[in-house]
């Protein structure tokens, strides 16, 4: 069973996706598609036919299966409902942080690729925002892994819920950090494609088809990933420190609602926001990265 | 109560919420949130005195802690208020520097006094932790005094920069003599009545709430 | 006795509030300050010969010696000496209608409350009270610079200058006595821990890592307050846009008053920090306003800003001589301090009529007052000559017993430094004094003018503030031939206080 965690990020992110939709819609007073409108989506765009630019060269094509193999990757090596993971040895946080730089990476070079206007201004928004997220990220991982004394995200999630001002700190620029990953208001707007604003959409822009299936695909993983570790880090109760099958079906359990408690978190957050200008961005984002900085000072200073 | 304050680290919380609330001044550009925050900011201290009094059981501190929210948290905020009222201004448009390099520095500011803190000659305990950051909570608001230029932020800036030093001097030796600690409130407050109405004249003379038009008077 | 003397200003003060004659105000103005003087005399005189405490009340938080008696003492003296002045002054800005009855009973209340403050300063034991007085100092003098009844604009702008920078100063001021209670407590314990008394026996005992860090925020704090440089800008500009008789007190004795607290917290940090520490830093505060000050003397324009970098130097010498120590180097700030405290006013006194005559501050558009107005201009000469350190006037004989101290010790960088800016801040002051005092009244017109304003001016008032000036003047006279026996004896006592040997 524990060899096959990973499954279950890669077969349910887009049900999550699919809530979080629905859930936003009801917020919103629409009747909203139904749950399982994103696997219809993917279903629909692998079925289809691909239309690719003619200056596009191997990195336009190859960018799909890295994304989607890295995200692949990065699911094998996080505990989703037992920290007895096959994969423990490579499952160090910074490692990950690393597998999902690389898919976007790619993302923004495939989006040059293609020489439109809108995929160049989408990476370099995207590298933009990375450059301020990817730090953020790290500085609050960091202190969940000193106190755990390891960066081994099972480690971590097995050392039990730590409840101190500085994993708050922590927990609170993690939040934002996934809300700028995932491509959420305010940081992104996930439903247009207006020009002006359009970050992540800008990118894909050029896909069609089977391709942006991947890639469709590939966001929704990393988006629950991103929850699942969320959990694994600054809420590690509930999860299974064993295989044995009445644990494992106690935290899977768990685990649903934890997947449920993120999916109205981001269908508030999103229902409540209004999308920021990109030029205010950094002033949100630099909040949350010294928010960041604060948790691992004030962990060092304090010792909890 | 005292077992539920040591489990959940309150005073912890508190602190870090003292500091997050000065932080977070770098950010407003509103008025009325730089007087929320530092309203948010006296009402943690007052009730971090009011729990340490708890903690430790000494009555003085309660005076302490209810006349720091009666000055701190409620009579100087409402006076704030005023001013920004009748300068009819409403935002701090237009600092020195952005609101992104301006968090960046305080969150340098207070990495740089944790570290030259870190192997102080102070006691350890509790009021270790706290004193940092007073001391973070002073520097950031001085820091705030330099970078903004409406004449009421300067204030506020001031008026962390207070709150910080309160929070040293309450972790350093849990508190002055009562009627020192009033004799310190009351110059505070009328040396803010008086920054106030003076700021409401630079308003006036100046036809302006900005302090760079104050550069008549040089050499 | 000591609660009356710091009850009669109060009292002053409040009928000056209550009062709406203008003419009752000042003489209710003028009784306090003689009252006040009258009483005070016994309580210094007894004070300079052995300590008293009030212990009865507030914790024994009052308490005056020689010191604190030497200090007050140019308290009421110079309040006294504003008092008269002011009279005459008011009532020429009233004549002209610079201000209103609103703004004088303002005026005359702030200004007792203002000698209240400082007196509470000098009486305080406690040395929590001492920074709530000194405090208090910033926040009434602040009001008085911003009544401003010439120039609105600039009078608010040196006021938010001049609170600004101080509160922020004295905030660290008060971190550092946070610091230093910290240190005593860890001694004595909660009961009396920042009474001087209780301190000055412990000092030894104190931890010294603590108190230097203490002793810096200290310095800073107090430092800004004092007007020494670098953290001195809100100085020049308080001074010049003050009332005169503002200017003569703000100068004259509110440095001072910082000062003060400078010399009680160094004499506690000393005994465990060891006096390299603390005189070192007190010399690089020193040498660092000389060399500023003397700087901006020399390109003033502006004569009550040139007579406001000067008090910038003045206070850069005294905390010299604190800084180099031993009895002779004390005792030269000591006399210094009295020194200052007698020229400086003289010539704010004396640059306000200038102003009310010629009707600028600049000192290209003031010509020939020695040939208009001699009297004045010869207590101004005398005043300049005493403050750009000429013999054989006051201030040369305390910047000689600092310089003497600094020769024992050997600190030749220190002597060689202080002789050179001394000679710029000679040249500075008598050549702009110089061009203001000599040459000729300019045209008829200005003439005209002049005689009118002087008709408006004459009067018994007028005379009094004259002859309070003549009064200083021999006094700066005296002072530079010989010095009393009693002052001689009070700055010995006051060593004796700070606990030099």
């Amino acid at each position: 069973m524990q060899y096959f965690q990973f499954l279950i990020i890669i077969i349910l992110s887009p049900l999550i996706q699919g809530t979080i939709k629905k859930l936003k819609a009801n917020m919103q007073g629409r009747v909203g598609p139904g749950i399982f409108q994103p696997y219809y989506d993917l279903i629909r765009l692998l079925k289809k036919d691909m239309v690719i630019s003619n200056v596009t060269s191997w990195i336009f094509k190859a960018t799909p299966y890295i994304v989607f193999t890295s995200t692949v990757a990065a699911s094998m090596i996080v505990p989703v409902i037992t920290t007895e993971s096959p994969f423990d040895v490579m499952g160090d946080v910074i490692a990950l942080i690393y597998i999902f730089a690389l898919g976007i990476f790619f993302m923004a070079l495939a989006s040059l690729d293609a020489a439109t206007a809108f995929g160049g201004e989408g990476s370099s928004r995207e590298m933009t925002v990375a450059i301020l997220v990817e730090p953020m990220m790290m500085l609050s991982i960091f202190t969940a892994a000193i106190s755990a004394g390891s960066t081994n995200i099972s480690r971590i999630a097995g050392s039990g819920l730590i409840f101190s001002p500085s994993h708050v700190l922590a927990l609170t620029a993690f939040l934002v950090a996934i809300i700028a990953e995932t491509g959420r208001i305010p940081v992104d707007n996930p439903d247009t494609h207006l020009e002006l604003t359009m970050i992540h959409e800008g990118m894909v822009l050029e896909y069609s088809g089977r391709y942006l299936a991947l890639m469709e695909w590939a966001h929704y993983m990393k988006q629950m990933l991103l929850f699942t570790i969320a959990f694994d880090i600054f809420f590690p109760i509930g999860i299974a420190n064993n295989v044995e099958i009445s644990g494992l079906a106690m935290s899977s359990g768990i685990y649903i609602l934890k997947m449920l408690f993120m999916a109205v978190l981001m269908a508030l957050i999103e229902s409540t926001r209004a999308k920021m200008r990109f030029f205010q961005l950094p002033s949100i984002l630099g909040g949350a990265f010294v928010m960041a900085l604060l948790s691992v000072l004030t962990y060092i200073m304090m010792g909890k | 109560m005292k077992n539920w304050i040591g489990a959940f680290s309150v005073i912890d919380f508190i602190s870090v919420g003292i500091l997050i609330t000065a932080v977070a001044m770098n950010a407003l550009r509103r008025l009325e949130s730089c007087v929320k925050a530092y309203t948010l900011n006296s009402w943690l201290l007052s009730s971090l005195i009011a729990i340490v009094a708890f903690m430790m059981g000494e009555t003085h501190l309660y005076i302490a802690s209810f006349v720091t929210l009666l000055s701190k948290g409620i009579l100087i905020p409402m006076f704030l208020r005023r001013i920004v009222k009748q300068i009819k201004v409403t935002h701090d448009v237009d600092p020195y520097i952005s609101n992104a390099l301006s968090l960046t520095i305080s969150g340098i500011l207070v990495a740089v006094v944790y570290t030259s803190l870190k192997e102080g000659i102070f006691v350890a305990g509790f009021s270790k932790n706290v004193l940092q950051i007073s001391i973070a909570v002073i520097f950031i608001g001085l820091f705030i005094m330099i970078t903004r230029k409406k004449a009421i932020t300067q204030v506020i800036g001031l008026l962390f920069m207070e709150n910080g030093l309160f929070l040293a001097g309450f972790s350093l030796t849990f508190g002055m003599p009562t009627v020192i600690e009033l004799g310190v409130l009351f110059d505070m407050l009328m040396g803010v009545i008086i920054l106030g109405i003076f700021t409401i004249q630079i308003r006036r003379a100046f036809a302006s709430a900005d302090l760079d038009k104050l550069t008549i008077l040089k050499g | 006795m000591m609660i009356t003397i710091l009850l009669i200003p109060i009292v002053t003060a409040i009928l000056c509030y209550l009062l709406r004659n203008h003419r009752l105000i000042g003489y209710v103005n003028l009784g306090g300050a003689v009252i006040l003087s009258i009483v005070a005399v016994p309580v210094i005189v007894s004070a300079i010969a052995s300590p008293i405490g009030h212990s009865g009340m507030f914790n024994g938080m009052f308490y005056m010696d020689a010191l604190s008696g030497y200090i007050m003492a140019m308290v009421i003296f110079l309040g006294l000496a504003s008092s008269i002045y002011s009279i005459s002054y008011l009532e020429h800005e009233l004549n002209a209608g610079l201000i209103d009855i609103k703004g004088l009973r303002r005026y005359y209340a702030l200004l007792h409350l203002f000698i209240f403050t400082m007196l509470l300063v000098t009486a305080a034991n406690n040395l929590a009270l001492m920074w709530i007085a000194i405090e208090a100092t910033t926040i009434v003098s602040a009001l008085l610079i911003g009544l401003g009844f010439t120039k609105r604009k600039l009078a608010i702008e040196a006021a938010w200058k001049y609170i600004i920078l101080c509160t922020v100063g004295i905030t660290f001021a008060l971190l550092g006595i946070f610091i230093a209670y910290y240190a005593s407590i860890a001694i004595v314990g909660t009961e009396g821990a920042l009474n001087w008394t209780e301190l000055k026996g412990i000092a030894a005992k104190l931890n010294p890592s603590t108190m230097r860090l203490a002793f810096i925020f200290i310095l800073v704090g107090y430092g800004t307050k004092a007007g020494l440089a670098p953290v001195h800008n809100w100085l020049p500009d308080a001074h010049s846009q003050a009332p005169s008789p503002i200017s003569a007190m703000l100068s004259g004795i509110l440095l001072n008053t910082a000062f003060y607290g400078i010399m009680r917290f160094t004499s506690i940090v000393e005994p465990s920090t060891g006096s390299v520490f603390t005189g070192n830093l007190l010399i690089l505060f020193g040498i660092i306003s000389i060399a500023i000050s003397s700087i901006f003397i020399l390109v003033q324009e502006n004569y009550k800003r040139l007579l406001a970098y000067s008090s910038i130097e003045h206070m850069g010498i005294i905390s010299l001589g604190l800084g180099i120590g031993g009895p002779i180097g004390i005792y030269g700030a000591l006399l210094h301090i009295l020194n200052h405290a007698l020229s400086k006013p003289l010539m704010f006194f004396a640059s306000g009529k200038i102003q009310a005559h010629y009707g600028s501050t600049k000192i290209e558009n003031v010509n020939g007052v020695l040939s208009s107005m001699p009297l004045l201009g010869i207590l101004t000469f005398i005043g300049a000559l005493s403050l750009s350190g000429t013999p054989p006037f006051n201030i040369f004989i305390s910047e000689f017993a600092i310089l003497k101290a600094a020769v024992d010790k050997g600190m030749w960088h220190v002597v060689g430094l202080f002789l050179f800016f001394a000679v710029i801040v000679f040249y500075g002051i008598l050549s702009g004094f110089g061009r203001m005092l000599f040459g000729r009244t300019q045209n008829t017109e200005d003439r005209a003018q002049n005689t009118d304003k002087e008709s408006l001016s004459s009067g018994f008032w007028f005379m009094a503030s004259d002859l309070i000036m003549v009064l200083m003047a021999l006094l700066i006279i005296i002072l530079g031939f010989r010095i009393p026996d009693f002052i001689d004896g009070t700055i010995k006592a006051c060593i004796n206080v700070l606990g030099v040997k």
